[in-house]
């Protein structure tokens, strides 16, 4: 296993391993059976494996987007698209398997859970494992559970909603995600109901080659707020593993919800990923995404604003090193009267790594009274690197206000002189500036997750100097 | 006055001889030219656009080859100037006129195809240079089937005071429309040069419609300093594909004004290459949409050396149902260290039936460089509106000192007296539209 090769452990910090744990793990490849197979396995109702199996068709039939990062280095045929790590879902801590445990305790989610965490759903490998609900959730009616398992406990309530914001036919990798899917968050907060700690996931891939196509399904009813955090680390290996997830949030009247996401993913990940949300009346959507690991990145949260009313809001940065392509950004819909947007990214590129804005503002022709507001800056750390911007504005009635501006520079020299001249060193000094160019974003995290930001902010810049 | 038309159909089989008949003056090297660059047009597909709805059938079918035979005595209007002017209507020159000081400084003003016959030398080895023919279908047509355009040669150290004009008129009844020109500055010179496309009103029946190819190459020796300002005015029965691009030179600056107001589909390109140290582009492109017209605009600066500078500004007005799409693209390669390069876009939409998109992009390789772009979109102030209004002026006059007001500052920058002011004629005819 990839454990034994220094130099990929040289350059990850958690990139440990503890072999493979896999229960039952299905061969490379891609084909009905495969579809079918999961479907039984995780005895689903009929719908379910319908919807799967004519994902499938539409995976067949989509083209690979023409646009984006460079993904001619993935092979649809190399990838596991099953792996059931352990038999039964955790139901206490003392049930998780050692191996697992060991993983997550050096990702911090004991501690984070002996302070306030009441949801942690951790997904190591393809299932929810270890799920821990805090009583004061369940007491206000708050669902947050895996996705599999909602299918089963709430099949209405998922159905209703399961695949209506992003079908299949959205694009080639939502059409793979919706075929093979396992794993990711259910939530639903019933109506007038405030949820009163961050509802948590951690998300891990560990087997080599394997694919993760977790599926998120929220609803916040009206004048609900939530917010879900999602953070992901993925141990290293040596050949390359396929991300592609789907999330769909419904944000009905009034409702507020925020998804937080750190995305830290191994550097031969593939990270393919369609977030969308649909906001209503006076709701709010806030996406808060940082992206930082992984080989190519393609994803774009949008948010759709259906309803007079309603805002959209993301906040993301992008920090790509040696071999990275971060191809990022952010779509904001303005289908109704009154909606407001704001969009601000913050990308870093380093060591030969590459960053793209990548946005979408559209004012539909009733979008009357509407404003949207962008902002993009870059920096780029050396002379290895590069970073596109590249902003689509489409205005479509004269009654709408959008705006948009966007920067890239280098470190400002005058800024690294002022902080060397009081003593620090170049290395301290860029990271400060740094900091400080992502502290909008990091100021928007939970605490232990800017805590986890910053080391690994830090610890991809070691070496950024000379 | 129009003579009966030739009815032409052009193959690859028989082009050879179809451009023989149609350029028989041209020398032996430029026939050769337009031969190959009629090969890659019949190889090259129809051009698509990701954002104007361009019909491939009809594009297709309109090809320009046929063409009416344009007199000689064309009472088309020539502006006063003491500068030099040059007037054409397709292959016809209907004024040249250079005056006798730039001569004897070695300014060479002339129609193209003059050039090519009389100057080959000065022309062979920049013609083509600067954009490539196989670059697409309608460059590929127009580097075959050209029919004249100007070209303009400033010697070292030489500076024009005035500006030279240049017209260009379509006919009515020509189907087809293929201009091009050629700017070569060498070190150290400057001169301003005005490219007006209008139509020539000759009393005959309209033809339904009209392919435009429209190419400008400008090469700029070290030093070299080029204004130059365009005004488009085409009917909208126009489809019209306008490439225009630049190779600048050590410490060279171009200035580009060009208005966009009339075609019923413009597409077009504008592209600077700033290929040595310390070279400047500076654009500025002011387009203005009305009833169903659709304007397609990329303006692209290559960073592709070291302190290389850039400005980029859009202004554009939308009403009726006119649709624009406006591309920046701001592109610095690796090793174009200490460039700097910015981006403004602004869009003022007069109508909700209108659509403005804009996509300001920004392509970076290199990390010691500053790069920045704004766009942004809005309706009229109403407050503003109410203001003129409760001071007694009409809706519609206050509308027009707004729509004024927002152009100002871009088209009172415009160095050019002659441009400005007609760029403001242009602007008044499309807002009392």
């Amino acid at each position: 296993m990839a454990v034994n090769n220094p130099m990929v452990t040289d350059d990850y910090a958690y990139g440990f391993n503890d072999g493979d744990v896999g229960v039952l793990k299905f061969g490379q490849g891609l084909t009905r059976q495969t579809v079918e197979d999961i479907s039984r396995i995780k005895q689903e109702p009929k719908w379910m494996l319908d919807f799967r199996l004519h994902a499938l068709d539409v995976f067949a039939k989509k083209p690979m987007p023409r646009w984006g990062a460079d993904l001619s280095g993935l092979d649809f045929n190399k990838i596991v698209y099953y792996v059931k790590p352990s038999e039964n879902q955790g139901r206490t801590w003392d049930e998780v398997p050692q191996t697992i445990k060991d993983t997550f305790e050096r990702l911090g989610i004991p501690e984070a859970e002996r302070k306030f965490l009441a949801g942690v759903s951790a997904q190591y490998e393809s299932e929810v494992v270890y799920h821990s609900l805090h009583q004061d959730l369940t007491e206000k009616g708050i669902i947050f559970l895996d996705t599999d398992s909602a299918v089963r406990e709430y099949p209405e309530l998922v159905r209703e909603y399961f695949g209506t914001i992003i079908p299949p036919e959205d694009n080639k990798f939502a059409a793979l995600n919706s075929a093979v899917w396992s794993g990711g968050s259910f939530v639903y907060i019933p109506p007038g109901v405030t949820s009163p700690i961050p509802l948590q996931a951690y998300f891990r891939i560990n087997s080599e080659n394997m694919g993760q196509f977790e599926r998120t399904l929220i609803i916040a009813d009206e004048n609900s707020f939530g917010h879900y955090v999602e953070g992901c680390t993925a141990p290293t290996y040596n050949s390359e593993s396929l991300h592609s997830a789907v999330v769909e949030i419904i944000v009905k009247a009034g409702a507020r919800m925020r998804y937080t996401t750190v995305q830290n993913w191994a550097s031969n990940v593939y990270n393919l990923v369609t977030k969308r949300a649909v906001a209503y009346r006076d709701a709010t959507m806030e996406w808060v995404d940082g992206n930082i690991g992984s080989k190519k990145t393609m994803k774009y949260p949008s948010v759709y604003l259906l309803e007079e009313g309603a805002r959209g809001m993301v906040l993301s940065i992008a920090v790509a090193g040696r071999g990275q392509h971060q191809d990022t950004g952010a779509k904001m819909i303005h289908a109704a009267p009154h909606t407001t947007s704001t969009i601000v990214s913050k990308s870093i590129s380093q060591h030969g790594g590459k960053t793209t804005y990548r946005g979408l503002i559209h004012l539909a022709p009733n979008a009357e009274g509407s404003k949207s507001n962008v902002k993009c800056d870059t920096l780029i750390l050396d002379d290895e690197s590069a970073s596109d911007t590249v902003p689509h504005n489409e205005v479509e009635t004269a009654q709408a206000i959008m705006e948009h501006e966007a920067t890239v520079t280098k470190v400002s020299e005058e800024q690294l002189f002022y902080l060397t001249s009081r003593g620090l060193n170049e290395e301290e000094a860029t990271r400060l500036i740094v900091m400080g160019f992502i502290e909008p974003f990091t100021r928007e995290l939970p605490m232990e997750f800017a805590v986890e930001m910053n080391r690994l902010i830090k610890f991809e810049m070691e070496g950024a100097i000379g | 006055m129009a003579l009966s038309s030739q009815t032409l159909t052009v193959t690859p089989e028989n082009v050879a001889n179809h451009l023989r008949d149609q350029f028989a003056s041209d020398p032996e090297w430029l026939l050769a030219r337009r031969r190959e660059a009629m090969a890659a047009y019949f190889a090259l597909p129809v051009p698509t656009r990701e954002r104007t709805a361009f019909n491939a059938d009809r594009s297709g079918a309109i090809t320009g080859f046929e063409s009416a035979p344009v007199p000689a005595d064309l009472p088309l209007p020539v502006p006063e100037t003491r500068g030099g002017v040059l007037s054409m209507a397709h292959d016809r020159v209907l004024v040249t006129r250079q005056p006798a000081a730039l001569a004897r400084e070695g300014v060479i003003l002339t129609d193209l195809r003059s050039a090519c016959r009389m100057q080959p030398e000065l022309v062979a080895p920049h013609l083509g240079s600067v954009i490539d023919a196989a670059h697409d279908k309608s460059q590929a047509l127009n580097a075959g089937w050209w029919h004249n355009g100007g070209f303009l040669y400033v010697p070292a150290g030489v500076r024009v005071a005035d500006p030279v004009i240049w017209l260009h008129y379509h006919l009515p009844d020509q189907p087809g429309f293929f201009p091009r020109s050629l700017i070569v500055l060498e070190e150290d010179s400057e001169v301003v040069l005005i490219d007006y496309y209008s139509e020539g009103e000759n009393g005959s029946a309209p033809v339904s419609r009209t392919l435009a190819a429209m190419t400008v190459e400008v090469k700029l020796g070290s030093g070299a300093r080029l204004h130059y300002g365009s005004i488009e005015q085409l009917s909208e029965t126009t489809d019209a594909f306008v490439h225009r691009s630049a190779l600048a030179g050590a410490h060279s600056a171009i200035f580009w004004n060009v208005g966009v107001f009339g075609a019923g589909v413009e597409i077009s390109r504008q592209s600077t290459r700033l290929v040595e140290p310390g070279a400047e582009n500076h654009s500025v492109s002011v387009f203005f949409g009305s009833g169903r017209q659709h304007h397609d605009i990329d303006v692209v600066s290559i960073h592709d050396a070291p302190h290389t500078v850039s400005t980029m500004v859009g202004k554009g007005v939308m009403k009726g149902r006119a649709q624009s799409v406006f591309t920046g693209i701001t592109e610095i390669r690796r090793g174009a260290r200490g460039s700097n390069a910015r981006q403004r876009e602004q869009t003022l939409m007069l109508s909700d039936d209108a659509r403005a998109d804009a996509i300001p992009s920004l392509l970076i390789d290199e990390n010691d460089v500053f790069a920045a772009h704004s766009a942004s979109a809005g309706p009229i102030d109403q407050a503003a509106l109410f203001y003129l209004m409760a001071r007694g002026l009409s809706e519609e006059a206050a509308v027009r000192m707004i729509v004024q007001g927002f152009l100002a500052p871009v088209i009172d920058n415009i160095s050019i007296d002659d441009l400005r002011q007609q760029v403001w004629v242009a602007v008044e005819r499309k807002v009392s539209e």
